[in-house]
């Protein structure tokens, strides 16, 4: 089995080689209400006028990855067409009894971590058919989290480009410089998805990682 | 060194006159101590221990990706389920686990979504 997935990487390695470029999937990923789905509305709502979801403050909104294919994104007179997946945040704790605060009855809430907990798994599995990820932080809250660290190293271990996006910027507490400083390895690109602040950084930003 | 003094725990090396005569300390009786083999066996054995322990730990600790503590309560190991295919499930702590192994490769990539 070990050998089977082994050659299935090799092979998407040699396909890469050749449809590098023209178009590539990138995963956004990060804990939850980091605003990833903000963040893909966003980047959805600039270049095709859509929306990929709908955000919510009670956490674990999104439970099942989303993917839209052929985003075209223009910087610079050149273009690169993009899919995009919006996943679940990840976390190492699902309790039910976080979202009772919001109204949810006990079997509704219940019925969240599970999904929510599936939507972790499905993410996760997502990671072998990215050719790029977009880590998503809240620049409000301490980046040394398990979580980031763990996917970073992750990823690093993959060998897959990575961006993180320092989001949340137009809040009075935000600092990109903490996270900027918790991963000095990375590029860290500040942001509000919410307000669009500096995303055309991001853009540009996204064309050279992972055009 | 294999005689060692029963009292004072000196060594004396094979042959020494002071294995007939008695040790320094007055003593007169002297354990034998075969060298090499003993020792192998200490480390051999202080190896196996560590070894034992290590995977003591990966068994007793780290093998769940899921632990399930109650319903819609879940612990999500995420370092495990990054690295492996196969998802382990610990049901309430009670020593019960569900493995899931992987449909990873059955699955067609369109199936994801």
């Amino acid at each position: 089995m070990g050998l089977m997935l082994n050659l299935r990487k090799k092979l998407r390695f040699i396909l890469r080689l050749f449809l590098r470029k023209d178009k590539v999937r990138i995963g956004i990923y990060g804990p939850p209400n980091a605003g990833k789905t903000t963040l893909a509305n966003r980047i959805l709502r600039d270049w095709t006028g859509d929306i990929m979801g709908i955000p919510s403050e009670i956490p674990h909104e999104t439970r099942r990855a989303r993917l839209r294919e052929g985003v075209k994104i223009q910087v610079d007179k050149k273009t690169l067409t993009i899919d995009i997946l919006d996943t679940p945040g990840l976390a190492t704790k699902i309790d039910f009894h976080d979202f009772l605060k919001y109204g949810l009855s006990e079997e509704e809430a219940k019925r969240r971590a599970k999904e929510a907990t599936e939507g972790v798994i499905e993410a996760i599995k997502w990671l072998d058919d990215l050719d790029g990820i977009l880590l998503v932080m809240d620049a409000t809250e301490d980046p040394y989290t398990q979580v980031n660290v763990t996917i970073v190293g992750n990823i690093e271990a993959r060998k897959l480009p990575l961006l993180i996006v320092a989001n949340k910027i137009d809040l009075p507490n935000a600092s990109p410089a903490r996270i900027r400083a918790a991963f000095p390895q990375h590029q860290v690109v500040p942001v509000s998805a919410l307000k669009g602040i500096n995303i055309d950084s991001l853009y540009r930003a996204i064309a050279e990682k992972f055009g | 060194m294999p005689h060692r003094c029963t009292k004072c725990e000196k060594t004396y090396a094979d042959g020494d006159i002071r294995i007939l005569k008695g040790c320094d300390c007055g003593n007169n009786r002297f354990i034998y101590v075969p060298k090499e083999p003993k020792e192998r066996k200490i480390f051999d054995f202080e190896e196996v221990k560590d070894k034992k322990e290590i995977s003591f730990k990966e068994i007793g600790f780290g093998i769940e990706s899921i632990k399930i503590i109650a319903p819609g309560q879940y612990e999500i190991n995420i370092e495990k389920l990054l690295e492996r295919d196969e998802i382990v499930i610990a049901l309430q702590e009670n020593g019960r686990y569900i493995i899931h192994l992987p449909s990873l490769l059955k699955k067609k990539k369109g199936e994801k979504v």
